[in-house]
């Protein structure tokens, strides 16, 4: 694994922690946050902060510092959480996720200096025992929600303090300032050292990863912790008290040799609010019978009653076989003594051994004798343990060295949690669409054994249809693997929120659903785009200022809801408001004078409201930073037709306005209808088809030389022909012979394809024409049919956009 | 005096190749000096390399001044060693 390899885990380790960090400050907004929703802030905070100290994004981390100080005197109940300081808090989150963007290489260095200082300036306000704000309320602490929590685990905080004093102070490191270094550093390192090293260290990484994962659990185990610590304090007599936990540790012999860094599990035990109490380092000999292998140090660290047994013993799950591990109740509140070390007590023959073994080696200056003084003074140092009557028992001479304390017997194994290792695998984005080509191959090759197998009058067997079933499931199953939630867009909309409602002076509600609803990792990565655009538009445009909507009788915030799902296939994904809506003169107009409509049109509310999309159409009196450039709804449903997607609005004068995207599952795989024209074989995507039908004559009317349209229930619709279009050879020349496939499309509404015949309607995998030849108009991609034959697929859009415009006079005159 | 400039990194390899260097740089009556400001990752075979001789200087009364990097200071926080590190340049209060 390579730093760079390292360096994007870290990346995507920022975006995890970023996600959680957000939640977590939503909920504190919305009032619903308790003692483990900001200790989970203030942990992700953290991560990325040891991370950047790691690969030395300075910047990153250093502000990173300020932002989790505050955190800490929050996490730790010195400071209660108000609406400014929420506001703060969020301000922050956005500046670090720039900062966290910054290092990737996506954006600019952001400038944090204004929000830097107001953190530092709330740190010191905490520090100094203060209300975060001027103003508030000094008592806030005690009614914040979350303070509660705290209250019941005072041991815990008061703990706490010690190391998050030192954090509010700029001049000196904070007590647990770039402990993730050891994290990043160690996989780093250790990763260069050999195979085995990097399998123990990626086990790590994924551990720790895993173990942030599992918040839920701990949350369901803190609410556990909590009630019993609120009635262990009521009633504080009746019973002793549970102060925590006291977490004895001492690392086997091999388990340095074996690639094992202890410093990452006790990094882990620190992040869980641990301290360390004592540590025993009497086994340490000196430097002439060290083994840089051996492991000599043992820990007691006190966590505090909050944190779960099992949340302690998953961080040495996967060595429990290297060291010795025993959990005990903390019976006594935890220690705010320091850190207790033992070391060997040095001798006076020690000291006399040692100066003479130095002289010797002084004295002898030749390179055999370089080994010398080791020997010798093993020989005559008395090393603290006891020296074995069987020398042959080396093992056993080593394990006694190693645990001088009889009283420290060895914890037995705990158990192993095979369900916790695991659990998620990273995997190469290539490998993943290599896998997926295959699939799409094996989709082929099924297509074409049941057209071989058509042939010979097999195609009803009971295997085909096994066979059917089983390419189906397996296509649905890689595609589920590319698939993502959504909620790694919609998670970059309360941001895009604040900042309109900073730049607007609009109150604005943001609700969302289905954040977790799954589709193909290129739809999520190239939705944002047009999403926010939309999410501007609708902020901008749609939602009115606090007084219009109060003077029009609504509340003065205004509401906006993004929803996802899943519907027929396809994901749907809504963005409603409760604004203005479309004023439809205004647009109406506006094309005109834009002269995209000519004057006296007669147009549909449909039609009209469609009209936003029209490319250079703004209704905007000025153009803003936000919108108004008339060029954002154009992208939108460009990008949404690019992802083979489709967009509609629905707007209620004075009631809002509802945007629907309706997105394919994936971009790799699509139903589609293969027609025949003339010596071609085409595919028309489903999403296109609305119906198809044989005309009567009488439904067939003639406009100028080579225009027909179809009267189709009253509504005169264009006949695109397609052997016209594609080149093809010895078509039907008439639609009365012909096949007609009414298709709807965003630009210009619903068109009809001429089609000799349709041959079936099936999955297809698309293949792109640009990658192996060139992009070419009217033509989406290309796919391998089950006869192995190449067929060219329909971009309906573009094509009946082509026909619009070549027979924009005859249309008009129409 | 003895300068010894301590590696970026000391994981077990390089601490195993610090022990005899250090061993024999430790000579009664000579001042010994470890630079480890390059030092941007240890672990414990580290810690328990400088506590060691840090333990093996007072036998041989000589010595050994350690001027720590940040990440030194840092690994030694998290290992609680802080305070028996006798470290130039950083408090040992904990």
């Amino acid at each position: 694994m390579t730093n760079d390899e390292i360096q994007n885990i870290f990346f995507l380790e920022c975006e995890e922690a970023l996600v959680g960090a957000e939640e977590g400050l939503m909920a504190c907004q919305a009032g619903t946050a308790d003692a483990d929703t900001v200790n989970s802030i203030f942990r992700a905070v953290h991560s990325i902060k040891g991370g950047a100290g790691a690969f030395s994004f300075t910047l990153l981390q250093a502000f990173t510092h300020k932002f989790e100080t505050v955190l800490s005197y929050v996490r730790d109940g010195e400071m209660g959480l108000s609406d400014k300081l929420n506001t703060l808090m969020l301000r922050a989150f956005d500046v670090l996720s720039d900062h966290v963007a910054a290092v990737r290489g996506e954006a600019d260095t952001p400038d944090d200096e204004a929000v830097s200082a107001q953190l530092e300036e709330v740190a010191e306000r905490a520090a100094a025992g203060k209300s975060a704000f001027e103003g508030e309320d000094d008592a806030a602490p005690a009614a914040a929600p979350i303070s509660d929590a705290d209250a019941a685990v005072p041991e815990a905080a008061a703990a706490e303090d010690a190391d998050s004093a030192p954090v509010a102070e700029e001049a000196s490191a904070p007590a647990d300032d770039i402990g993730l270094d050891f994290d990043l550093d160690g996989l780093m390192g250790d990763l260069t050292v050999g195979e085995e090293e990097a399998a123990a260290f990626e086990a790590a990484a994924a551990e720790v990863e895993r173990t942030m994962e599992d918040a839920s659990v701990a949350q369901d185990t803190l609410e556990a912790a909590a009630g019993e610590a609120a009635a262990d304090v009521a009633d504080a007599s009746a019973e002793p008290a549970n102060h925590g936990w006291k977490i004895s540790v001492r690392f086997l012999e091999g388990a340095l040799a074996n690639g094992t860094e202890p410093l990452l599990m006790l990094r882990e035990l620190e992040e869980l609010g641990a301290i360390c109490v004592s540590v025993d380092a009497t086994a340490l000999p000196l430097l002439q019978d060290l083994d840089s292998e051996k492991a000599y140090l043992a820990w007691v660290f006190q966590a505090p009653d909050h944190v779960a047994k099992s949340e302690i013993e998953e961080i040495f799950d996967f060595i429990d076989n290297e060291c010795d591990l025993k959990i005990e109740v903390l019976t006594t509140p935890m220690s705010r003594e320091g850190v207790k070390v033992t070391l060997a007590e040095i001798m006076a023959d020690q000291v006399a051994a040692s100066a003479k073994a130095a002289a010797a080696a002084q004295a002898v200056d030749t390179p055999a004798a370089a080994e010398a003084p080791k020997e010798e003074a093993k020989a005559e140092t008395q090393v603290k343990a006891p020296v074995a009557e069987q020398p042959a028992a080396k093992a056993e001479v080593a394990k006694k060295a190693e645990a001088p304390k009889p009283a420290a017997a060895p914890a037995p194994a705990q158990p192993r949690n095979a369900n916790s290792i695991g659990q998620t695998v990273r995997v190469d984005l290539a490998k993943l669409d290599k896998l997926i080509d295959t699939v799409g191959e094996l989709v082929i090759a099924q297509a074409m054994m049941a057209q071989r197998l058509a042939g010979e009058g097999l195609d009803a067997i009971d295997e085909m249809g096994m066979l059917d079933l089983l390419t189906r499931d397996i296509q649905e199953s890689t595609m589920s693997i590319r698939a993502q939630p959504i909620g790694s867009v919609f998670s970059r909309v309360p941001r895009i929120v604040r900042e309109l409602e900073s730049d607007t002076g609009k109150k604005v509600v943001l609700t969302m659903s289905g954040e977790g609803t799954e589709l193909d990792k290129t739809v999520v990565e190239r939705l944002g785009e047009p999403l926010t655009h939309l999410i501007r538009n609708a902020v901008d445009h749609g939602i009115e200022k606090p007084e219009v909507r109060i003077a029009n009788g609504k509340p003065a915030e205004g509401k906006l809801h993004l929803s996802a799902e899943q519907r027929s296939g396809r994901i749907v994904i809504s963005l409603s408001d409760d604004g203005a809506g479309i004023n439809r003169e205004v647009v109406l107009q506006k094309a005109i004078d834009k002269g995209l409509v000519a004057a006296g049109t007669q147009l549909s509310n449909e039609e009209i409201d469609n009209l936003i999309f029209a490319p250079g159409f703004s209704t905007a009196a000025s153009v803003s930073n936000i919108s108004g450039r008339g060029v954002g709804m154009d992208v939108v449903r460009q990008n949404v037709k690019d992802l083979g997607g489709r967009i509609s609005i629905e707007s209620h004068p004075g009631e809002g306005c509802v945007f629907t995207l309706a997105l394919p599952l994936t971009l790799a795989i699509a139903d589609g209808m293969i027609v025949t024209v003339g010596d071609q074989t085409i595919v028309v995507p489903l999403t296109h088809v609305l119906e198809r039908l044989r005309p009567e004559e009488a439904e067939v009317e003639h406009v100028g030389k080579d225009l027909s349209v179809l009267n189709n229930r009253g509504k005169f619709l264009p006949i695109v022909r397609l052997d016209q279009a594609v080149g093809a050879l010895g078509a039907a020349k008439t639609p009365q012979d012909a096949v007609l496939i009414v298709v709807d499309t965003e630009s210009n509404g619903q068109a009809v394809l001429m089609v000799d015949s349709i041959v079936d309607q099936r999955q297809f995998v698309i293949k792109s024409l640009e990658a192996h030849y060139q992009p070419v108009t009217g033509v989406a991609g290309a796919t391998i049919l089950g006869d192995g034959k190449v067929a060219l697929i329909l971009d309906v859009d573009t094509l009946v956009a082509d026909n619009f415009s070549a027979h924009a006079p005859a249309m008009a005159a129409a | 005096m003895t300068m010894i400039t301590l590696p970026n990194v000391i994981d077990r390899t390089t601490a195993g190749a610090l022990i005899s260097h250090l061993d024999q740089s430790l000579q009664p009556g000579k001042a010994v000096t470890v630079e480890g400001r390059d030092v941007t990752r240890i672990g414990q075979s580290g810690l328990q390399l400088l506590l060691s001789a840090q333990q093996t200087a007072i036998t041989r009364s000589v010595t050994l001044d350690v001027h720590p990097s940040q990440a030194m200071i840092s690994a030694a926080q998290v290992a609680g060693l802080s305070g028996a590190l006798k470290w130039v340049g950083q408090s040992n209060d904990q």
